[in-house]
């Protein structure tokens, strides 16, 4: 019996009203559109009439596929798993499959923000009653999606930014790409169209396809190639973002400490900025979720603003407990908020309540095998 | 008594140029059982059985190690991922040329960057929930060159057909698929991306390190491989002879390599010959005229073995690695 199993189950079932046994094979489709191509080398796609089915990679999307199905959606509840996910190993020393046990929990956006703590308590108990003390590493991607929201970059820029984000080295190549741009670099055509009221601009682009006989083929309209035309023209691109803003976000990204210490750290950062108001307050929930927390961890903490990237589909803060006696940052498990993943899944698949863009959802997943390993 | 296998294309304009390859090395391909067979042999090799396959079971018998040789397109051995490893490209033969590029609908005129097609499968996805779709038989390198790009907003839409009718038929937006003259991509109104030029393919002989080398065969691909490499130096170099006359030995020795030639021998008999890069051979026999020669003629080498067997060298080095 797995000790660290047992203590799991009884946080789960602490916080969620039900326990699910999504199905082991997955629609691959879905997978492809949530986590993109990367899909394939991480998990096992099963041979089927059109590639159809993956072996679960993970837990969170089947969870969540079943919840939208089948639950009441009345207010906030919250579902528990036990099961198996496979995944393709970086190397042969790693195990393709193993025991994952969580939960997740919906509700209405706000009333979630509360539980995001509970949440993380709930493993760290889970944590000593196995007989783990994990180091804790926390961040939060709403953070960082604030911290550029608060340098007023303006539309262009700050989606660049927070795209770059996602994707390792993005960000670093990102700023320098940034730091390179030379005013007024942009091409005549799209200056010209700039200049345009919108519909002008579509009629000009649409003209210069039929005089030059080039039929519209794929899946964008003229509308959308004409206004991105006008976006490249803008005075916006051609204009540099401030370098302030650059240094501030570099510095607030590279930053990482104790919680405390680096939350205060980025409140400094914030006063740099132009528009610090929703930094801020982000800033705010993140001291305030800490707060909570900090009272059940007692061993070494860790928070950055960078941390959270890569992790896919979370959009809000994240942690993750490693086991540093198993060797460089092994995972015992992790979790953290994403309402986007719910949102988007809720659209292809259809099911959930009618005002599910209003959800919020979050969740925990652990590895009573590591656990187990770390606590011998 | 067959000791050697190799694979060459059953079909096509592939076929054709590399029955012509080996034809012009004397290593003349025909077919057993007449034009329908799929079996054939390789002249004055008794030990060689070659095997009719399309292009791409010859890149998966490579792979498998079920043919010791082939002759197969590059962009079809890259595709293979982790087979590739247990392939040796050993002489890559300046036919089969294609590029494998990324090419968006050229009504696209906001998009000639992988970045912008970044920017637009980004773009595509806010507003839609789906990704931008990429049609492909080549999976494996497009993932591997849209990762490099950082290109991560896309789904790939396997394609078995006609790739570039793709986005016309609306089931796919962007097209990864082998270009020679981009007439094809201009007729399906597609334009390849500046920057996506993901692979400049050619027909390559490759050797299979899965393959059971035993020293019969081993011996046999090495004995083509020198025949293969002569007839390129044959190629390459003219033969140049003149009666000495009154040149001096060391000079016409270092006009040879001052042309990138060398002497073909001992300069015995009254007699010089020197091997000198085809296009420089008019100009060494001058020079030998200036200095003192007889009458210098310039003479075409089928053949040029060497003690420099480069190709053999490189298959026991694949070998060696395995």
């Amino acid at each position: 019996m797995s000790r660290a199993a047992d203590a799991i189950r009884e946080a789960a079932s602490a916080l969620a009203g039900m326990w699910v046994e999504p199905p082991v094979l997955q629609p691959s489709g879905l997978y492809l559109e949530l986590l993109g191509e990367d899909l394939r080398a991480r998990a096992y796609m099963v041979a089927g009439d059109d590639d159809s089915l993956c072996l679960r990679p993970d837990m969170t999307a089947p969870a969540v596929r079943l919840a939208l199905a089948q639950a009441a959606w009345g207010g906030p509840f919250g579902v528990a798993y036990d099961g198996h996910v496979f995944r393709r190993p970086p190397d042969s020393a790693r195990e393709s499959e193993f025991r994952q046990i969580g939960v997740e929990k919906f509700g209405p956006s706000r009333a979630l923000d509360a539980e995001e703590a509970q949440l993380m308590v709930a493993t760290l108990e889970a944590c000593r009653a196995a007989g783990v003390s994990p180091r804790l590493r926390l961040g939060d991607v709403a953070v960082f999606d604030a911290l550029i929201d608060a340098c007023a970059l303006g539309d262009v820029w700050t989606r660049r930014i927070k795209r770059a984000f996602a994707r390792p080295g993005g960000l670093a190549a990102a700023l320098k790409v940034a730091r390179a741009v030379e005013p007024a670099q942009t091409h005549p055509l799209a200056q010209a169209l700039a200049a345009m009221p919108p519909d002008r601009a579509e009629a000009v682009v649409s003209e210069m396809l039929a005089d030059a006989r080039i039929p519209l083929v794929g899946g964008r309209s003229l509308q959308e190639i004409a206004l991105r035309l006008r976006e490249q023209g803008s005075a916006e691109v051609a204009a540099p973002p401030s370098v302030d803003a650059l240094a501030a976000i570099a510095d607030a990204v590279a930053l990482e400490a104790a919680p405390e210490q680096a939350l205060a750290g980025l409140a400094k950062i914030a006063r740099r900025l132009a528009a610090p108001a929703p930094f801020e307050a982000a800033l705010a929930l993140a001291a305030k979720r800490w707060a909570e927390v900090s009272r059940a961890h007692s061993g070494e903490a860790l928070f950055s603003a960078g941390f959270g990237r890569g992790l896919a589909f979370y959009d809000g803060f994240v942690f993750e407990l490693e086991a540093p006696t198993l060797g460089g940052r092994a995972s015992l498990g992790g979790g953290g908020r994403y309402d986007g993943l719910l949102h988007r899944i809720a659209a292809s698949e259809g099911g959930g309540p009618s005002d599910v863009a209003t959800w919020g959802a979050v969740g925990f997943a652990l590895r009573p095998g590591r656990m187990d390993e770390a606590a011998s | 008594m067959t000791m050697l296998t190799i694979g060459v294309p059953s079909k096509g304009r592939l076929q054709e140029q590399t029955l012509a390859y080996f034809k012009d090395c004397g290593l003349a391909i025909t077919q057993d059982g007449g034009a329908r067979g799929y079996v054939a042999r390789m002249a004055g090799r008794a030990d060689v059985e070659v095997r009719l396959l399309s292009a791409g079971d010859i890149a998966a018998a490579l792979r498998d190690g079920a043919i010791h040789a082939g002759v197969t397109g590059e962009d079809l051995l890259r595709e293979m991922g982790p087979g590739f490893s247990r392939v040796a490209l050993i002489l890559p033969l300046a036919f089969g040329r294609a590029d494998l590029v990324v090419a968006a609908p050229a009504a696209w005129i906001d998009v000639t960057t992988m970045a912008d097609l970044d920017e637009v499968g980004e773009a595509m996805r806010a507003r839609t929930g789906k990704r931008l779709r990429v049609a492909t038989k080549y999976v494996r390198q497009t993932h591997a060159f849209f990762a490099a790009c950082g290109v991560d907003d896309y789904r790939i839409v396997e394609s078995l057909g006609a790739t570039e009718g793709a986005p016309a038929a609306g089931v796919a937006d962007v097209i990864v698929d082998i270009t020679t003259t981009g007439a094809t991509l201009a007729a399906n109104h597609l334009r390849p991306i500046v920057d996506g030029l993901i692979l400049r393919s050619q027909a390559q002989l490759a050797a299979s390190l899965a393959a059971d080398w035993g020293g019969a065969a081993r011996e046999a691909m090495g004995a083509i491989l020198d025949q293969v490499e002569a007839r390129a130096r044959g190629k390459a170099l003219k033969l140049v002879r003149a009666a000495l006359g009154k040149a001096e030995p060391g000079a016409v020795a270092s006009l040879a390599g001052k042309l990138g030639g060398r002497l073909a021998g001992e300069i015995a008999g009254g007699e010089a010959a020197l091997y000198v890069p085809a296009e420089r051979a008019p100009e060494a026999s001058a020079h030998l005229v200036a200095m003192g020669a007889g009458a210098a003629g310039v003479f075409a080498a089928d053949f040029v073995f060497d003690a420099d067997r480069a190709l053999s060298r490189r298959l026991e080095e694949a070998l060696a690695r395995e």
